[in-house]
């Protein structure tokens, strides 16, 4: 008998997430698709509709966790359902997505089953009979090669594995009414807010601040930079917006907005994931940062190993003779 | 109220550092500066203000980390917390997070705490996994990615938010004692005092040492990120490097 694969579908009030289709792809993988019996779960209370639209797109065979109390995400309630489904499948392997549902469930799930916990993984590849998982630390400076023991709960990065081609042919879906028991968490509702930053879709240039900014003040010089171009727009990384140097509306990242502009200026910004996500379709990057190890240097087109402080003035001046010429 | 907050060092995030021959262990020099992990210090200012509003609120903090993660410690004292347990271990890196979170949940089970605060992630090995871990071998709930956090004394609950993305929260209420792991930018983190800081190197904090060797089987290799791109450095002076970048941009007809 093959060991079992399990994927945890991700979902919003029922909306599957990308993510979790990403996740599908994993079983299409070569070595993959046929070392393991795969099968994937959701969790919810009217999720019939999302677990068939997930089997007929991946072929895979989906297990449908419904409980009233699951009407709302609590990492307690979908825990315990996600334990249902282990005890069930007894997987070798579990895959959830690294995003803030996924990462509230995955580590505990690892404990309550005695599994290991491999997470923020960005690149999955087969050798010698093994899964090797490529993850990163250190703000991305520094990647870390894990061969996954087993069995093992894996948390993969949104983005980082290409969504799953249609299937041919459509997965079972198999419904399961579980006890759950009482739960003692109260989820409330989702609320979606309307944020600013829309204008970073449609801007042709980002300057993007981050980290290595420092101050207020610096932004003065992106802006600065910005004017040089009809179309552009300021944005950030997280850290940016957790410092008060861009409102969160305008964050670029897994957490932010997914941009795609001609030219991108990733200023002081180290190069995380979690920023790449948000920026690697970017057609031209210009990096800038003090830090020569930053691992932004690695994605860019042209990188200039400075402060913003410095560099940046020193560059809009530069233009602007330029054009007075 | 009793509150703990589990807190680690790390190194300051433009650090530099060498990745052994062997690719199994991460060193960095010894002149390193070493900080709070900044999710954590979020953690820790939501606690000290959580304290502001409740009366009779006692902060601890505890920290699994070498001799040198007692800076860490000091610090936390200085803005504000009231104890500060260090757990001992010089080969902390090799400890798996699992392994850390039993250590902690034993720490947990021998103080009395409400609310156990916690970053969602750490800055240098961005497991995100401790608070869920920790959570389950406590048998509590939790929530994690909070980006705001109310607590009801009288009815021992707590209303929480948390982040899905930057657009989309859920709320979510759960009963004491309960752990949160906060998202980074729920608040802004304090800076200790001068006459703060002087008082808390005075302060006791209890050490505990670890004896357990680390049964993590998992082994690591460490390596750069390869480059996807073929970059072009610019090495000269700041004029010459922006006439570069200028010369680029215009080639390419961006600028």
């Amino acid at each position: 008998m093959k060991p079992k694969a399990c994927i945890i579908i991700e979902h919003i009030e029922g909306n599957i997430r990308e993510c979790a289709f990403e996740l599908a792809s994993l079983a299409r993988m070569d070595h993959l698709i046929d070392r393991y019996d795969w099968s994937a779960a959701i969790a919810g209370n009217d999720i019939e509709n999302a677990a068939a639209l997930f089997a007929e797109k991946t072929g895979i065979h989906v297990i449908a966790l419904r409980n009233d109390s699951l009407e709302r995400f609590s990492g307690e309630g979908y825990l315990r359902a996600y334990e249902c489904a282990a005890r069930e499948v007894v997987p070798e392997i579990v895959f959830a997505s690294h995003t803030p549902l996924g990462c509230d469930i995955a580590p505990a799930l690892a404990v309550k089953r005695g599994m290991s916990f491999v997470s923020s993984v960005q690149k999955i590849a087969f050798s010698n009979e093994r899964i090797m998982a490529t993850r990163e630390r250190c703000n991305g400076k520094i990647r870390e090669d894990i061969v996954l023991p087993v069995p093992t709960v894996c948390t993969i990065m949104p983005g980082a594995l290409p969504a799953c081609k249609h299937a041919e042919t459509s997965g079972r879906v198999s419904v399961r009414n579980i006890d759950i028991g009482k739960l003692q968490s109260l989820p409330g509702t989702i609320t979606h807010s309307l944020t600013s930053g829309a204008e970073l879709t449609n801007a042709e240039v980002i300057v993007s601040a981050g980290r290595g900014v420092g101050t207020p003040q610096h932004m003065e010089h992106l802006r600065n930079l910005a004017s040089l171009f009809p179309r552009s727009a300021i944005g950030g990384s997280r850290a940016a917006c957790d410092m008060g140097l861009v409102d969160y509306g305008f964050q670029i990242g897994m957490t932010g907005r997914s941009v795609s502009p001609k030219l991108y200026f990733a200023c002081g910004i180290s190069g995380s994931a979690q920023h790449i996500a948000g920026m690697k379709n970017a057609r031209a990057i210009v990096a800038i940062n003090r830090d020569k190890n930053a691992p932004i240097f690695q994605i860019a087109d042209v990188g200039v190993v400075d402060a913003i402080e410095r560099f940046v003035p020193v560059f809009v001046d530069l233009v602007g003779d330029k054009k007075d010429l | 109220m009793h509150i703990l907050v589990f807190i680690k060092q790390v190194p300051h995030g433009e650090s530099p550092f060498e990745i052994s021959k062997d690719g199994h262990t991460i060193q960095f020099p010894s002149n390193t500066s070493y900080a709070i992990n900044s999710y954590d210090e979020y953690a820790l200012e939501e606690a000290l203000i959580l304290a502001e509003i409740i009366p009779d609120t006692v902060i601890s903090v505890a920290t699994i980390g070498p001799k040198k993660a007692e800076t860490a410690l000091r610090r936390a004292l200085a803005i504000g917390a009231h104890h500060a347990y260090h757990y001992i271990a010089e080969n902390a890196s090799v400890v798996s997070t699992f392994e850390k979170a039993e250590i902690l949940a034993e720490h947990a089970k021998s103080h009395p705490f409400d609310i156990i605060l916690a970053g969602s992630m750490s800055e240098d090995s961005a497991h995100a996994a401790l608070g869920p871990m920790l959570a389950a071998l406590l048998d509590i709930p939790w929530a994690t990615h909070i980006m705001k956090l109310e607590v009801n004394p009288a009815e021992k609950s707590i209303r929480a938010q948390r982040e899905i993305d930057v657009s989309t929260r859920q709320s979510i209420t759960l009963p004491m004692p309960a752990l949160i792991a906060v998202q980074s930018g729920i608040n802004r983190p304090r800076y200790p005092s001068l006459s703060n800081t002087l008082r808390a190197k005075k302060q006791e904090i209890v050490e505990i040492l670890l004896h357990r060797t680390s049964q993590s089987n998992a082994k690591s290799r460490f390596h750069l990120p390869h480059r996807t791109k073929e970059t072009h450095m610019l090495t000269g002076s700041c004029e010459e490097n922006a006439r570069a970048l200028y010369e680029y941009l215009h080639t390419k007809s961006l600028l």
